[in-house]
């Protein structure tokens, strides 16, 4: 079986997809992860694949960085001027991957005894091709602070340093938390994969080393979990949730994602689905005949005392939760003005997108669709379930590996994420590109085979470049450099049946 | 406003054969360097796409005899000396090339950017209008400025500063008074030609400047070079479009050529050149990639030097790594400055009749 999880603002929802059914749950955070699990602990989660969707906490503690200030240690080497973005010191890995200059350990040792600061960032240009020096300056750093609280920039992957940068610091901010939030849902499941940004689904422990890649995942689950229970392959999925309404286009299948997305500030290397919201859903605030973009508490038709965008929709016929209470309540407002004015404001975002076809999801999708249809003149769909789509989504996804690999056979280097192993080629051999790309894929499905999922998904090369090595008029071997990923999107075995 | 970068994935394919010092790897690193200093993902740089030049704007330069016999021989490959042979496809790839120094003089015209740095390949200031020549097949300067020329600019100044004289583009320019080519190069080297007495010729006498550098010449000797000769004529021609050929083989660790310019000695250098361009132009400045091979302990740090001057980004932490300076303590000669500023002193008796700042 598969089961999602996903940890929302207010709720945590639960989706489990069986071969025939799905079968969904929604518990309040208040009732914390043991809530959640025994309730699943009916549905054999030992046998079942469990992927945890968090990014609304993570969300939630990136918005208060300030409290989480960061050491941040950049070993830049010669080039552009960083100063701005930590402390630099002595150093460097140049573009082969070698350390042509050395850390001077009674430096960082310095920096280190700077107190003030909770988490530490270490970041040295290319360390992909070699992270020899972030890991020995990690292991100094080690003695100052808990492991927990170090990320280092290599466990990123990809190049752009002053992005790897930013992604670093996001990383030790949250790593700890994240560390933390891990080590209670292995207490319910053992083995676990979690959820990220761009649809894909990675295991546990990769999660722990690159945290960042957690953010923001609730928009690719809404729109994985829309295609997944309604098969359209293009349309625009809109979901009203608690808080907000959020907006994701599907093309042939997949959301749009965002690369390089801005967090804290700063651009970072993380991928998110390309998503937009409206500060407004089920449970915002209705106070003087207008609807406020804010959330006081619960709706009055589920035990509140705030009258919300829920409350006005009972008040005009339908019948959601304790309505009698809701109507009662709502007896002064202009209902349906503040309806036809909800539904103008999800109009308009239909038509900025230029969407044909819509998706309805949450909990009030049903309420809303002929409304939304009628007015902006689309077909509207709310499938079965709709009201745990983000769950589902985190259920069926596949899991998404990237491999950043480099191959300098002048030298006989071999370096996945930024990791030295030893080479498939021998030293000074000139291997043809099929054949390096080949080594690449295997390398990436040997990973997947590693964390137990041995399922052949079909590898993408995202990238591929390579060049031979001349020295004195002779060719003196070949380097390549070669990103593979499987892709995100849902799972082999779901989409076929 | 931003400073543009011309580049093309193709220009990375061209290769004369996989052995030859102008290949596919010359590149490689400095993408490498490039792309992890974020310099693609910068808000000060634009980049920018080629596209090909017409057959009509490389014959302003070249001849069509020329050009005949490079498209008929680029189709099944060729051969014109024993540093320049022709690889199949080299005439589509070198007009690209050309068409990127074009695009860059147009983005800056056009002032979609301030200034352009076209990285291109192949490089171009040895072709003559009826040969190419020392790995050079289109001479993309030149084609540029005849281009800008055609557009209205009048006076165009060059600087070429590649350590191997720009005959290619003195022979073009050489009757030409609304050209200014100042060239700055190692001698004795190939081609063999840039005494300070080849001056120009008819109109354009006095309007060729020819700095013979000696071997071992340092970031001290080019600031000699900037100072003296080159501020005080740029000063009275008071150009409206600067365009230098960057050759990137004065850097000491070039396995072709004995100067002695270091990272940092490219970027203040280019930004001297800015200054200029600021001064004189509007700003309006376009580097060529020409020379340069010593791929991987010179070009990632002074091709980023050159992009981070034209942006006015902070130059205060490029240089190469450690490791190399050894080897400049042998190529850097203290002599050489002593000999340079004799050969300065020859630049300015001969041009002394052509400019004021000389008399």
């Amino acid at each position: 079986m598969f089961i999602g999880i996903d940890v929302g603002g207010t709720n945590t929802d639960a989706a489990i997809v069986g071969k025939n059914d799905i079968i969904s749950i929604k518990v309040p955070n208040e009732e914390g992860l043991g809530g959640i699990f025994s309730r699943l602990r009916k549905f054999e989660l030992e046998k079942s694949r469990v992927v945890v969707s968090t990014s609304l906490p993570l969300n939630l503690l990136l918005s208060r960085a300030s409290q989480h200030p960061t050491c941040t240690i950049l070993i830049p080497g010669p080039g552009l001027n960083y100063s701005g973005k930590g402390k630099v010191i002595r150093g460097f890995v140049n573009h082969r991957g070698d350390i042509v200059e050395d850390i001077d350990v009674d430096e960082v040792e310095k920096v280190l005894r700077n107190s003030g600061f909770s988490n530490v960032a270490i970041a040295s240009k290319f360390s992909v091709r070699n992270a020899g020096i972030e890991n020995r300056t990690f292991e100094i750093a080690s003695k100052y602070y808990d492991t927990e609280c170090i990320a280092l920039s290599h466990h990123v992957g990809g190049m752009i340093y002053p992005y790897r940068i930013n992604t670093t610091i996001v990383n030790a901010k949250i790593k700890k938390t994240v560390h933390q939030l891990t080590e209670t849902i292995k207490g319910f499941v053992g083995d676990f994969f979690y959820y990220k940004g761009d649809g894909g689904i990675i295991p546990y422990r990769i999660a722990l080393n690159n945290p960042s890649e957690l953010y923001n995942s609730s928009p690719a689950a809404v729109a994985i979990g829309a295609y997944f229970l309604t098969r359209e392959k293009d349309a625009l999925v809109i979901d009203i949730g608690g808080t907000t309404t959020d907006f994701v286009v599907i093309e042939n299948g997949m959301p749009k994602i965002n690369e390089g997305v801005e967090i804290l500030g700063g651009k970072t290397l993380v991928r998110c689905v390309d998503s937009f919201s409206i500060p407004f859903g089920g449970d915002s605030t209705v106070e003087n005949g207008k609807l406020l973009p804010e959330r006081r508490g619960k709706s009055v038709a589920f035990g509140g005392e705030n009258l919300t965008l829920t409350d006005v929709l009972n008040a005009e016929g339908y019948e959601i939760g304790d309505y009698r209470s809701s109507r009662k309540a709502a007896s002064n407002a202009d209902s349906a003005a503040i309806i036809e004015h909800f539904v103008e404001m999800v109009v308009r975002g239909i038509e900025s997108l230029e969407a044909e076809r819509v998706i309805l999801t949450g909990y009030l999708a049903e309420y809303f669709s002929k409304m939304i249809s009628k007015k902006a003149g689309v077909s509207t769909i709310v499938p079965e379930h709709s009201e745990a789509v983000n769950a589902v989504g985190v259920a069926v996804s596949r899991i998404s590996l990237t491999v950043y690999t480099r191959f300098d056979t002048e030298s006989g280097k071999a370096i996945f994420n930024g990791v030295l192993e030893e080479s498939p080629f021998r030293q000074g051999s000139l291997p043809s590109d099929e054949e390096m790309i080949a080594e690449a894929e295997r390398k990436l499905l040997s990973i997947t085979k590693e964390y137990g999922y041995d399922i052949d998904e079909k590898v993408k090369v995202i990238y591929f470049n390579s060049y031979t090595v001349v020295r004195g008029g002779i060719k003196r071997g070949k380097i390549a450099d070669i990103i593979v990923q499987i892709e995100p999107g849902v799972s082999r075995e779901l989409i076929e049946r | 406003m931003k400073t543009g970068i011309i580049y093309h994935k193709k220009y990375l394919e061209h290769e004369q054969s996989p052995t030859h010092p102008e290949r596919k790897e010359r590149l490689a690193y400095t993408m490498d360097q490039l792309i992890e200093e974020g310099i693609f993902d910068n808000p000060a740089i634009e980049l920018i796409e080629p596209v090909e030049a017409t057959i009509e704007d490389v014959l302003e330069v070249h001849t069509k005899e020329y050009v005949d016999f490079l498209i008929r021989e680029s189709k099944k490959g060729g051969f014109i000396d024993w540093d320049t042979n022709i690889p199949v496809g080299v005439f589509e790839i070198a007009r690209l090339a050309a068409g990127g120094a074009i695009r860059a003089a147009e983005a800056v015209l056009e002032e979609e950017v301030r200034n352009c740095f076209a990285m291109i390949r192949p490089p171009g200031h040895h072709a003559k209008p009826y040969i190419g020549a020392g790995f050079c097949y289109l001479n993309n300067i030149a084609i540029m400025i005849r281009w800008l020329q055609k557009r209205g600019i009048e006076k165009v100044m060059i600087l070429d500063w590649d350590a191997h004289h720009g005959d290619g583009t003195q022979e073009i320019f050489y009757d030409d008074d609304n050209v200014l080519f100042i060239s700055t190069h190692q001698m004795p080297l190939y081609p063999g030609t840039g005494f300070p007495y080849e001056c120009g010729t008819g109109r354009g006498e006095g309007f060729t400047i020819n700095i013979p550098l000696p071997p071992g010449t340092s970031d001290e000797g080019y600031m000699m070079v900037i100072e003296e000769v080159i501020k005080p004529v740029a000063e009275e021609f008071h150009p409206d479009f600067i365009a230098v050929s960057a050759g990137q083989d004065n850097h000491f660790t070039d396995p072709i050529t004995g100067l002695a310019l270091t990272a940092r000695g490219y970027a203040e250098i280019m930004q001297e050149t800015v200054k200029l361009s600021d001064k004189y132009c509007n700003g309006r400045l376009v580097a060529v990639l020409e020379g340069g091979y010593s791929v991987e302990s010179a070009l990632p740090y002074t091709n980023l030097g050159i992009i981070a001057a034209m942006a006015g980004m902070d130059i205060s932490c490029i240089r190469e790594p450690l490791n190399y300076l050894p080897e400049l303590k042998y190529r850097k000669k203290e002599v050489a400055l002593r000999k340079l500023e004799d050969n300065i002193g020859d630049v300015k008796k001969v041009h002394s009749k052509y400019w004021k700042c000389f008399s």
